[in-house]
């Protein structure tokens, strides 16, 4: 349920606010459809870490273009992470799958959809596909640049995280085991088995080095289609301040979801 | 409808501005926290909306509502969740983002004097803003524009003297050496700013202006916490602040502190602690001249800031 005291339209509607429990509270944007019979919804799950940072303004524009494209959209922080309550100092135990969850949950409140689609960046997409796996009510899935390989993934962060005691921490968060072991059991299988309609958007430079096993998955699944579209990584921190957008993969996903 | 984070501390959306284009969080201290004088407000960080570098605003904002300050963290126009402004015809968006957000706090928590906290550019636009509005007293003011001295080129380069790869460097062009010595010639004046300073808060302050402005803020009691990392590409010893303004060595309004350790975005989470228990230290025990605005209607426990 949407705390209505909390948040406040803008004249475009967008709505930002606080949703969950006074112990798990989440931070959150709504911008619902801007054309009348928007009853689809869509869930934004942003990337962790140091990913989060340089891709907001992408996510806003995202979240903008869905809503011209007549779906209700939430994007929203992970518990610990951006505006939510908590720390993920070491403290605090990762909830994300139980955040991606909240979020679909708080948006089929807000919006009356039934079914929601979700759209997911870097281990967000991993974290989409891992969540809708288990659920009846995910109906499509974007998943934008996804890591496909969880431990090169870790690997890829050591040099950037900062080793403060026995823990390394990037952006705020501490690479605890627990979340090693989360973030290692990402696989390309993630994605692979999915039974709902999933688009996997590259923009990556790198995009041919995605592991073949995704894109023997695209070939051996009809629900899988992989693309690669021109754009900068949105995620990646040096790009910030550029001021470009990953204009092509924004549009390619909301024509996706329709 | 607040919203608890931990040990108590409230957080409510904070949506303001003419029209209401402002997003930001106000971090309310805990129901059984004396509520302080002074509000804190901090300034995004360049194109970082604001929760900071590393969550150092998110962090910063609820450490000090524990401490009893109502503390606003908000993005400027076309930052983060801010829409940008739809009337572009004022002249300095930063600038009336801050004052919006002053204003906010007035009525919302009826605050009538403020601290701002700013890095890097955010200090930069927060000791311009201090200048122009009455009720700030404090600003903190982490890694602003600086100015290097004969001193920061003696300390650099005698760190450098006796290393191999420097004299290598020197000789076969690589490296920043040269660029160096042509600052130097030049007599290190900084670049004109830009123009248009509709978005991008102010990345230089020319020397002049900012000892102009120290000696009027301090001439005014506005109290300056300046803390320098040792990310900061033009200052390298605590004392590069007097040696560039020696006139203010003594100033009772002015502190000082140089973390050498610390990188420019607080990227450790012991440079986060650090910065953060020095600016609760300073908060906390620097008597802060009145407000010459209205006293603050009511001091109490609990803030209870109306739905705006």
């Amino acid at each position: 349920m949407i705390f209505v005291a909390a948040g406040v339209s803008t004249p475009r509607s967008m709505t930002p606010l606080f949703f969950g429990t006074a112990e798990h509270r989440l931070f959150g944007v709504f911008q619902p459809s801007r054309r009348p019979a928007g009853r689809s919804g869509v869930v934004l799950c942003y990337p962790c870490g140091q990913e989060y940072v340089p891709a907001h303004k992408a996510f806003k524009s995202l979240a903008s273009l869905l809503a011209d494209a007549g779906h209700d959209v939430l994007r929203f922080d992970y518990h610990g992470t951006g505006d939510s309550g908590g720390d993920l100092d070491g403290s605090t135990r990762p909830s994300w799958h139980e955040d991606v969850s909240m979020a679909i949950e708080e948006l089929k409140d807000t919006s009356g959809a039934e079914q929601i689609s979700l759209c997911g960046l870097r281990m967000g997409a991993a974290w989409a596909a891992q969540v809708a796996a288990g659920r009846a009510d995910v109906d499509r899935i974007v998943a934008w640049d996804p890591v496909v390989d969880g431990r090169a993934y870790l690997q890829s962060l050591e040099p950037f995280a900062t080793s403060d005691g026995e823990a390394l921490e990037g952006q705020g968060f501490v690479l605890t085991p627990e979340t090693r072991a989360q973030f290692a059991a990402v696989t390309p299988a993630v994605y692979a088995r999915l039974r709902v309609p999933t688009l996997i958007i590259l923009t990556q430079e790198d995009a041919a080095g995605i592991d073949p096993a995704l894109k023997a998955g695209a070939g051996a699944s009809r629900r899988l289609e992989v693309e690669s579209v021109a754009g900068p990584c949105v995620w990646i921190e040096g790009e910030l301040g550029t001021g470009g957008l990953p204009v092509e993969a924004l549009r390619r996903i909301a024509d996706w979801l329709g | 409808m607040s919203d608890r984070v931990r040990d108590d501390v409230q957080e409510r959306i904070a949506h303001f501005g003419r029209p209401k284009t402002l997003v930001g969080v106000t971090s309310l201290p805990p129901a059984s926290q004396a509520v302080r004088d002074h509000a804190v407000v901090i300034l995004d960080v360049g194109v970082i909306h604001r929760v900071g570098p590393n969550r150092l605003h998110v962090q910063l904002a609820r450490q000090l509502a524990r401490d009893g300050f109502v503390t606003l963290r908000f993005d400027f126009s076309g930052i983060g969740d801010s829409e940008p402004r739809p009337d572009r015809v004022v002249q300095d968006v930063v600038r009336q983002d801050i004052s919006d957000a002053l204003s906010y706090l007035e009525a919302s928590v009826k605050a009538t004097s403020f601290v701002l906290v700013g890095l890097c550019s955010g200090a930069n636009a927060g000791l311009r803003f201090a200048r122009l509005h009455p009720g700030v007293v404090g600003a903190v003011l982490l890694d602003p524009y600086w100015y290097k001295t004969p001193g920061f080129y003696l300390r650099h380069y005698g760190r450098r003297i006796l290393r191999w790869q420097s004299w290598r460097n020197i000789l076969t062009g690589r490296g920043g050496h040269w660029q160096l010595v042509r600052e130097a010639l030049r007599g290190d004046e900084p670049p004109a700013p830009p123009e248009d300073s509709l978005v991008a808060p102010p990345t230089v302050i020319p020397r002049a202006e900012m000892e102009e402005g120290i000696a009027e803020l301090t001439q005014r009691g506005v109290q300056l916490l300046n803390v320098f990392t040792g990310g900061h590409e033009a200052y390298n010893h605590k004392e590069q602040f007097w040696e560039a303004f020696p006139r203010f060595r003594g100033s009772p309004e002015i502190r000082v502190e140089f973390l050498a350790t610390a990188g420019h975005t607080f990227q450790r989470p012991s440079d986060r602690r650090a910065v953060i228990a020095l600016i609760r230290e300073w908060l906390t025990t620097k008597r802060f001249a009145p407000s010459p605005q209205a006293p603050r209607a009511a001091d109490g426990a609990g803030a209870a800031p109306v739905a705006s």
